[in-house]
């Protein structure tokens, strides 16, 4: 790994260590993915985006869903219902 | 050189990606901050107010400098977050939407806490989608009550908000079992609904309890092959009003528009005007009420009965709770019920796992006991008034689960940690306080804006000093006896009924738990409690106690907006106290369009 290290530092292009050939870069992407998703969650998370989306999205949802839903009769609906109709 | 023509081009990427971002996040937002009154989204005002905010700059007699001094001050609030009684909180609020421009900085340390906070939140709401799959959404689309849970992230932000180190933590885990808790009872309703299912039934609606949300849970626990039992109320009427006041009036237009007087309790006027609007689910065979907390709930629940038509069985408590002759008539009704439950749900009752059961709460009351300890006799107590509040409602009506035993484990934790090591989560209380009567359900997190403006720290309130005791499991007889004591005690039962003297065990409590203040909640549809503000204006006075008389319709925010309230508590404080504000931008918020 010494001696890895040794001449990956001098930029010679012939790596013998496996560490380095394949885990090391695996991790630097996985390290870079990690951060950019914290990055854009914290982003979400510090300017309240997520209750501005629901903000935005509850008034539509009452106007062109809740409020038009079709609405029952509520005294037609139970009528006739007493207890000898159980 | 190399690396840093890659670490520029790096960075140009980053800032092309954040611009283009932006311009979608403010096209989308601007809508929000466009209203009259509200300062424009990247206006000429938002830019001064960040650079005289988060910069070093000082502005002059119209000249500006770089100022060590404010730098090193920006540095420390960075790293600290600033201290209360220099943040100023108000100015979070976008207009009159209750919506915060961006969530509170706290601090390196406990900012990155509550982002893990709002991680484990999200993570909640895709478990109910996998959980529920596509009866989840269906339950968003077929009950106008559901919409209210969009804005749950909300709910926990106002909650926690001025929260720092233990006190964040431990109000946290309580919003955290909440979450957890109303996520399992709205899948367990929906993946039993039979409204979803076209009017058919499942193996799962065969095995669902259904009770009103004052029947504790308790009594299903001595059937262990139930799938669930359920509150129906405290998911479709109770939590959603604590999370968005704008949805229950819609419920109590419903059944005002079929007669009832709109000086009706609205806690009762709501329920029934779900089911007018015929927005309860439909998950079990039979239907559990009784006569909690008053008669406005018989009311409620002869509606119900002619609503849901299906087996009903009521499950009453004598009002006069503390007479020892009464309380065979409890222990009658639950046996009672006993046998309803096995004739509907056709299981059989098993009394060892009922005691099993009753153990399991057991331990939660003996936390909870402790918890009041520590809150009665040191500064110590890191749980906020309304984290304290509705966890200890939710849990007593819900019944004992995994989740509660596990916030309890770690909540106790921060407790020791801070009667051990002497730490004040509150440490800029003024004044110690208790909440009496009942308290209003769409401004819950009052106490919160109590402590952040005035210091004022509510210990503890009325409605979580119900029925505590531990019921003894090594006896039948004395088990029933126990839990009938404690069912009778239920929520606005302890002491809002059942003889006067109970309502004035306000100065006992009082004692007990080192308050110098009152916040008095003064429901004006109630008229039990309306009966006795003379007798409490009189002994108040009497006793020269300070009493803040904080107006309030329970659920319907539109007789007193919470402005109003604020209001009230201001001029108290300002005119009998003559105290300053911790937080001068929190006297005059508009929230009226909040949820």
């Amino acid at each position: 790994m010494r001696r890895c290290k040794a001449l990956c530092r001098k930029g010679k292009k012939k790596q013998t260590c496996m560490v380095c050939r394949t885990v090391l870069p695996v991790l630097k992407t996985l390290a870079k993915i990690a951060l950019s998703v914290y990055a854009a969650l914290f982003t979400v998370f510090y300017f309240n985006l997520d209750t501005k989306l629901f903000y935005r999205i509850m008034p539509i949802l009452n106007k062109y869903h809740y409020d038009v839903m079709p609405a029952k009769d509520f005294a037609e609906s139970i009528k006739g219902r007493n207890d000898t109709d159980k | 050189m190399k690396v840093l023509n890659k670490i520029t081009s790096a960075a140009k990427s980053v800032k092309g990606s954040a611009q283009t971002a932006g311009n979608i996040v403010k096209d989308f937002c601007a809508p929000i901050y466009n209203e009259p009154g509200r300062e424009k989204f990247f206006s000429k005002a938002h830019a001064d107010r960040l650079i005289d905010h988060y910069t070093p700059i000082v502005r002059d007699d119209g000249k500006t400098r770089v100022s060590g001094k404010k730098a090193a001050k920006l540095a420390k609030d960075f790293w600290c977050g600033v201290p209360h009684g220099e943040r100023r909180l108000g100015e979070l609020y976008i207009g009159d939407t209750g919506v915060f421009r961006h969530r509170e900085w706290r601090g390196v340390v406990d900012t990155n806490y509550y982002f893990t906070v709002w991680l484990r939140l999200l993570g909640l709401i895709g478990r109910t989608l996998v959980q529920g799959n596509i009866y989840f959404l269906k339950g968003l689309w077929r009950y106008r009550w559901m919409e209210t849970y969009l804005s749950g992230i909300s709910w926990v932000d106002r909650g926690n908000e001025g929260m720092r180190g233990p006190a964040l933590r431990a109000s946290s885990l309580h919003f955290i079992a909440m979450f957890d808790d109303s996520v399992r009872q709205l899948n367990a309703q929906f993946l039993a609904d039979a409204n979803l299912r076209g009017g058919r039934r499942n193996k799962r609606w065969y095995k669902t309890l259904q009770h009103d949300e004052t029947v504790p849970g308790h009594i299903a626990y001595g059937f262990p092959e139930l799938k669930d039992d359920i509150c129906v109320q405290l998911t479709t009427c109770f939590l959603q009003n604590h999370v968005n006041q704008q949805t229950i009036p819609w419920y109590i237009d419903a059944v005002e528009s079929i007669g009832l007087a709109p000086d009706a309790c609205s806690l009762c006027a709501s329920e029934a005007g779900i089911c007018v609007r015929d927005d309860y689910p439909d998950f079990s065979p039979c239907f559990i009420a009784n006569n909690m907390a008053c008669d406005g709930s018989v009311g409620t629940s002869i509606l119900q009965e002619l609503y849901f038509n299906k087996p009903f069985h009521s499950f009453p408590a004598p009002m006069r709770h503390d007479d020892a002759d009464l309380h065979k008539y409890t222990i009658d009704e639950f046996l009672g019920c006993i046998e309803f439950m096995e004739e509907h749900l056709g299981m059989k009752w098993d009394w060892d796992a009922f005691y099993e059961g009753i153990e399991r709460f057991n331990d939660q009351t003996r936390f909870e006991l402790e918890k009041w300890d520590v809150a009665a006799k040191t500064p110590y107590n890191p749980v906020s008034s309304v984290a304290q509040a509705l966890y200890r409602i939710f849990y007593f009506y819900v019944g004992e689960r995994p989740i509660f035993h596990k916030t309890d484990r770690k909540v106790k934790r921060i407790m020791e940690r801070c009667v051990r090591k002497k730490i004040e989560p509150f440490p800029q209380t003024r004044h110690r306080a208790l909440v009496w009567s009942c308290a209003p359900l769409y401004y819950s997190y009052i106490t919160t804006w109590l402590y952040n403006c005035w210091g004022i720290n509510v210990v503890i309130n009325m409605d979580s000093l119900m029925g505590h005791n531990i019921i003894d499991t090594s006896d039948r007889d004395q088990c029933l006896l126990d839990f009938a004591k404690m069912y009778e005690k239920g929520a606005m039962r302890t002491h809002a009924v059942g003889g006067y003297e109970h309502f004035l065990e306000v100065f006992d409590t009082m004692e007990q738990f080192d308050c110098d203040m009152v916040i008095m909640f003064d429901q004006v549809a109630c008229k039990g409690a309306q009966e006795l503000h003379g007798v409490f204006e009189d002994e108040y006075r009497k006793r020269d106690i300070h009493a803040i008389w904080v107006p309030h319709e329970l659920l319907d925010h539109r007789t007193v907006e919470r402005a109003e309230m604020r209001k009230i508590v201001n001029d108290y404080m300002f005119t009998v106290m003559n105290e300053e504000p911790l937080d001068p931008s929190l006297l005059d918020i508009d929230d009226s369009r909040g949820w």
